[in-house]
């Protein structure tokens, strides 16, 4: 479904002397029904690699295939056809001015925007009531409030909810809880796992909270320094514990020479 | 008419006209977030070539749609420079403003007026006005009632299809565009396209509303455009300020209304005995600060006077 190869980025600095090689040529494939979680230290690359595959950052070399698409060199906004996201601050996943149906009706339109149809019909706002009601957010009957009014929670769990409208692809979540107070998130979380049971998107997650990165998910992947260094699946997965992943964890990081861990 | 009833009536007509051209500077500067400041140059190209072509025989109703199309493409223009060239925007708008001056005087050689005040786009509706009554008062009302009946028609099918693009998916994209860009992209909008689109209503506006106040006037000349953003700008402002930033709906009601507000506030100034006309941008610049800072004075006010409130019952409490 989603495969990528050797997948290369260096950032350079405006005056080219200092670069940094953020991705090491990363391989991996996901499949029909994977719940990928990915987790790793700050500047381990897994935000980036999140970002070459919606688009946001171009990488240097290597391919992202999905259905036998190469779409390494398509643009952002054409992406987002296929691939659906949710970003860590909920300011950014949603338009704070405009109204919940807005923000949904513009999610609920992604393959036709230059189009000159009235956004609000009647049949898209039942079709908003009743997804929005499946997720007993509360919000069924203010639709047309603005989104600023809302929590950063209920905000989250509106734009999770926005990036399976049309089911795309791949769903990519970029610590989409790490905002919200743990109660918030672990219901956000819990939104999380429904919506993707129910839908069967393809997910991949990174977050910080390994808790989180063993209880959700099939698929488990650890990066550092630009590179996967541990992989785990399947069974393994369903036997991985906190302890033996901060083991893990450490053991990685206890490699690094010291001017890297302070 | 007097004094008087000009004084009533003029401020009307300015609103409307006006009215339009604040319209498309929200656009621009609410809608898509971008303070395009070539409205200083788009507005007097409009205008002296809508006399232009009038003077050249096209029809006046023509000239008008020609301006428009010029002043979408400007838009453009500034867009592309903005979103292509990564040019920012605000310096866009004053290349373009810039640029715009030596067309301006190219076309109008300084200074142009109709050759025939009957050929313009008010003029099939005053005559027709014209004939209820002979009577030599009549004339002026005839003229000033059909060009305000015009320009309210104009207005009103402006504002219905503003309301009405900016509900389609298309609006809507734009408009997220103005506001969040990254989520925007991320839903599949194509945020340059949709400031090139949002920047070409912006112009077009603003050119339909030179045609039209050069057309009202019948003469138009390089200084035409002096203080154009200020004074969209400070009907929008002052549009605000009475109604809040509520519903597009809203948004729009006010600026219109903005409109008829700011000209009598300009014109009751004018009224002043011995006002010098000359200090006319010096007060449109001290307005639109008053504009501002009023509304934020008077919630500082009564911010402070439920603090004190509050202050004053927890001493109550306290003893």
């Amino acid at each position: 479904m989603l495969k990528i190869s050797n997948l290369h980025k260096t950032f350079r600095s405006e005056n080219g002397l200092e670069n940094n090689h953020v991705l090491k040529g990363i391989d991996l494939e996901i499949d029909e029904g994977d719940f990928l979680t990915i987790i790793g230290g700050n500047g381990s690359g897994k935000t980036t690699l999140l970002n070459c595959i919606c688009g946001v950052v171009k990488p240097d070399s290597g391919d992202i295939i999905i259905d036998n698409n190469n779409i390494t060199k398509l643009k952002e906004f054409k992406r987002a056809m296929f691939i659906g996201r949710v970003f860590q601050d909920p300011m950014q996943g949603t338009i704070p001015e405009m109204t919940i149906i807005e923000n949904l009706s513009l999610a609920n339109n992604r393959a036709n925007k230059i189009s000159l149809r009235w956004s609000m019909s009647n049949k898209e706002r039942e079709f908003f009531k009743k997804e929005v009601k499946y997720f007993d957010l509360g919000l069924e009957n203010r639709l047309d409030d603005r989104m600023k009014s809302l929590s950063g929670g209920q905000r989250q769990s509106l734009t999770l909810l926005m990036a399976t409208f049309n089911k795309p692809k791949l769903l990519l979540l970029d610590e989409h809880t790490a905002a919200l107070d743990p109660k918030t998130a672990k219901k956000v979380m819990q939104i999380t796992k429904d919506i993707v049971n129910k839908t069967k998107i393809p997910t991949i997650m990174i977050t910080h909270n390994m808790k989180d990165a063993i209880e959700y998910g099939n698929r488990l992947i650890m990066m550092k320094d630009g590179k996967i260094i541990f992989r785990c699946e399947g069974k393994e997965k369903e036997q991985l514990t906190v302890d033996k992943l901060i083991k893990k964890f450490n053991e990685e990081i206890s490699e690094l020479p010291d001017s890297m861990v302070l | 008419m007097n004094q008087i009833t000009n004084f009533l009536t003029e401020p009307l007509l300015l609103g409307l006209i006006w009215g339009i051209l604040a319209l498309g500077v929200f656009v621009a500067y609410r809608v898509l977030d971008i303070a395009d400041l070539s409205v200083e140059g788009v507005l007097p190209l409009s205008a002296v070539l809508s006399l232009f072509l009038i003077n050249n025989g096209v029809n006046p109703f023509l000239s008008v749609l020609i301006c428009v199309l010029v002043g979408g493409i400007c838009g453009v223009i500034v867009a592309c420079m903005h979103v292509y060239l990564k040019i920012p925007s605000l310096l866009s708008g004053i290349i373009m403003m810039t640029g715009l001056f030596s067309l301006v005087v190219v076309v109008s050689k300084g200074h142009i007026t109709l050759d025939n005040m009957n050929d313009t786009v008010f003029n099939p509706l005053n005559s027709l006005l014209l004939k209820v009554s002979s009577e030599r008062s009549w004339i002026a009302w005839a003229n000033f009632i059909g060009t305000l009946i015009l320009s309210m028609v104009i207005m009103g099918i402006v504002c219905i299809v503003l309301y009405w693009f900016f509900g389609t998916q298309l609006g809507l994209s734009i408009r997220a565009t103005g506001k969040n860009k990254i989520m925007s992209r991320a839903q599949g909008i194509d945020d340059k396209l949709m400031e090139i689109i949002g920047l070409a209503i912006s112009s077009g506006l603003v050119a339909l509303s030179g045609a039209l106040l050069a057309q009202y006037q019948g003469y138009a000349s390089s200084t035409t455009g002096k203080g154009t953003i200020v004074i969209g700008l400070a009907i929008i402002f002052l549009g605000e300020a009475i109604f809040g930033r509520g519903s597009f709906k809203l948004q729009l009601t006010s600026i219109v209304v903005g409109g008829f507000i700011y000209w009598y506030i300009i014109d009751a100034i004018l009224l002043i005995p011995g006002f010098d006309s000359n200090l006319l941008y010096l007060l449109q610049a001290v307005l639109i600060v008053l504009i501002l800072t009023i509304p934020y004075i008077i919630k500082k006010i009564k911010e402070r006077n439920e603090i004190r409130i509050i202050r004053e019952n927890n001493n109550v409490k306290n003893k």
